[in-house]
């Protein structure tokens, strides 16, 4: 049983956790101009469609382009040091690209190879980042160049608008099981292997829509 | 008139009378066009002049590897041209030693640039050569800062309230300074760090500072262009900004950068007659 | 809370050497009271003011900034106050536009002789700022932080 989300209930369960008091990420467009990532103030700002991909980056959601690390009051000959207060919010990217997504894998390493910074892993637990597949590019797109594709899964759990599945196959994690392209569904259910909840989710869509798997040898990519 | 451009080009580069021309080049004609410096005669036939030929190749000429290049020949429409009349003012071009190839233009854009709706510059005036054939109709004040006007009609609470959200954006990328043709200080305030003149982080405090600065920096100096506002990567309405400091220029001086070679540049001189109601 | 009803504005003022602060310094010796509010900051000319030093004063807090120098004509490097003034024209529209508090910017000529003039514009200034209240609106987009 393969599981589907419409756009509207996507929305309303956006409006519950901008409720709840979590902090959700996503594309809007602020004014005429570029689409942007940004922190959304209610559900109707999301923009899922329209546009190729934002102008910048998911990276401010773990890595904000300012912060204040400590502060420090002197009185006299005395120094006392203070610590910002701990974020506990939740965070949420909803709508983020398979390729900004992919972006935390090497950020995580950079954070964290030598040195544990706190600053960024904390802000790390608490997002978790919900990608959606590209339906289309544009002349300057190069995912593919760099080993990734438009329904890559590297982090993060997966939602696909699978509204747009009906209207357009070639779309979503569907779209190689949609093509019977088994190299790139293989290549999916490898990415997903250390997730069980997501490999299971990916097995029973593609037992439903290409039952044949195990055994059909698949059209060549 | 693109055969009469590139031959132009052909011939400067051919005679010696320009060692490079900077001009454009397309290759897709959906996006904008792209600076191109041509050396040899024969690449000539690279140049195009078109609807997408939007940057303002003038900002070239104040960059030391385009310098070293030699003698130029820059393709400027009216508005580029504007920036070349300022450049020269400031002594920061040689004007004899350089030729200007003007294009008549009915503007630039798919859609079209905000500018080119009140532009009285279709026709370059000041340019060594000229192709093409345009009219320039003289548009009023209220026409030209009609989005000033507009804007000004919000409270100063609103105004405030709008430079906020607009200004939380900037990621001082600085696409802004670097695209601008009058930008052309080799140490720029925003990056002298002692002591630090203006703070350089991305936080609205930061933002503000930056945008001020170099709007009052350009005051009586931006000929219009409009390539920052193209160029910012979040969308900011550096136009609304820019046009805020000429329409002040006009009314207290009645002056407007780069259409007179000749007149006295705003900042910088001063008259015994200037206005001062609002000192006590 | 000291805040409600102790508020006592902190105003900046841009002074020029050669009037403004001498005519402070005369407002001293004649001992002529004006209000502790003011920090004076005192520059060769008013030519020399960067129109970012008004804003600095803001981003540090400043309730209001006063910018004074000499009358025009007396000058001591001749035509800086003149520059000044032909700056300050365009730079309070572009604060304006921005929607900076302008009931917070003054502007004034004060030679070394007019004491009692820095005495009544330094005293009015700080009424007038108190009236206004401290300046929450340059505080919030200082404090705004990571954006």
């Amino acid at each position: 049983m393969s599981e589907i989300i419409s756009q509207e209930k996507l929305r309303r369960l956006v409006g519950e956790w901008i409720s709840a008091g979590k902090r959700v990420y996503g594309p809007r467009r602020p004014k005429p101009g570029p689409v942007l990532y940004a922190w959304l103030k209610a559900a109707d700002e999301l923009l899922l469609d329209g546009y190729v991909r934002p102008a910048n980056s998911i990276k401010e959601v773990v890595f904000p382009r300012h912060e204040v690390l400590y502060s420090y009051r002197l009185e006299g000959k005395k120094i006392s040091m203070g610590e910002p207060e701990p974020l506990s919010a939740e965070r949420i990217v909803v709508g983020a690209r398979p390729c900004d997504a992919a972006s935390l894998t090497i950020l995580d390493h950079v954070f964290n190879w030598d040195y544990k910074d706190s600053f960024y892993n904390r802000r790390r637990e608490l997002t978790t980042v919900i990608t959606v597949a590209c339906s289309r590019h544009d002349a300057h797109c190069f995912c593919t160049s760099v080993g990734l594709a438009p329904d890559a899964v590297l982090a993060g759990y997966l939602a696909g608008v699978v509204e747009r599945f009906r209207e357009s196959p070639l779309d979503s994690m569907t779209g190689p099981v949609a093509r019977r392209d088994r190299a790139s569904v293989e290549a999916n259910l490898a990415a997903l292997a250390g997730e069980p909840r997501l490999t299971a989710l990916y097995q029973a869509f593609l037992s439903s829509a290409w039952p044949d798997f195990e055994k059909d040898g698949g059209d060549s990519a | 008139m693109l055969e009469e451009l590139r031959q132009t080009c052909r011939a400067l580069l051919a005679d010696g009378k320009a060692d490079v021309v900077i001009g454009y080049a397309q290759d897709d004609p959906a996006m904008p066009a792209y600076p191109v410096f041509v050396t040899r005669p024969e690449d000539a036939d690279r140049l195009v002049w078109n609807e997408m030929c939007l940057p303002n190749l003038v900002a070239y000429l104040t960059r030391p590897e385009i310098k070293a290049l030699g003698k130029p020949a820059v393709v400027v429409k009216g508005c580029d041209e504007r920036a070349l009349v300022v450049l020269a003012r400031e002594g920061q071009v040689d004007r004899g030693e350089m030729v200007a190839i003007g294009v008549a233009c009915d503007g630039v854009g798919k859609p079209r640039e905000a500018k080119c709706s009140i532009c009285d510059v279709h026709q370059p005036r000041y340019a060594d050569v000229v192709m093409g054939q345009a009219k320039n109709e003289p548009v009023d004040a209220a026409a030209r800062y009609a989005e000033v006007e507009e804007f000004l009609k919000k409270t100063p609470v609103e105004r405030m309230a709008f430079w906020r959200e607009e200004l939380s954006r900037c990621v001082k990328c600085y696409a802004c300074r670097q695209v601008c043709p009058l930008c052309y200080c080799t140490r720029c305030i925003a990056d002298k760090n002692q002591p630090q003149c203006i703070d350089t982080s991305a936080t609205l405090k930061g933002n503000f500072a930056w945008h001020l600065t170099r709007a009052f920096h350009l005051a009586g100096r931006c000929a219009g262009c409009d390539e920052c506002t193209r160029a910012c990567p979040v969308g900011i309405n550096l136009r609304l900004l820019n046009l805020t400091l000429a329409r002040s220029a006009e009314a207290q001086f009645g002056y407007r950068s780069g259409m007179d070679p000749e007149a006295k540049p705003v900042v910088g001189s001063y008259s015994l007659q200037d206005k001062e109601e609002f000192i006590r | 809370m000291s805040e409600s009803n102790g508020f006592e504005p902190r105003i900046v003022a841009y002074v020029c050497n050669w009037c403004t602060y001498l005519g402070a310094d005369l407002a001293g010796t004649n001992r002529l009271e004006y209000p502790p509010n003011i920090r004076i900051i005192r520059l060769p000319c008013t030519g020399r003011i960067d129109f970012n030093l008004i804003v600095k004063a803001f981003e540090m807090g400043a309730d209001s900034v006063l910018v004074s120098g000499c009358h025009p004509g007396d000058c001591h490097y001749t035509a800086g106050n003149y520059h000044a003034r032909r700056r300050w024209m365009l730079f309070r529209d572009l604060l304006d536009a921005m929607g900076i508090d302008l009931r917070r910017i003054h502007f004034t000529w004060i030679s070394a002789a007019e004491g009692k003039k820095f005495q009544r514009v330094v005293t009015e200034i700080t009424e007038q700022t108190r009236a206004l209240g401290p300046y929450e609106d340059y505080r919030k987009v200082v404090e705004g932080g990571a954006c």
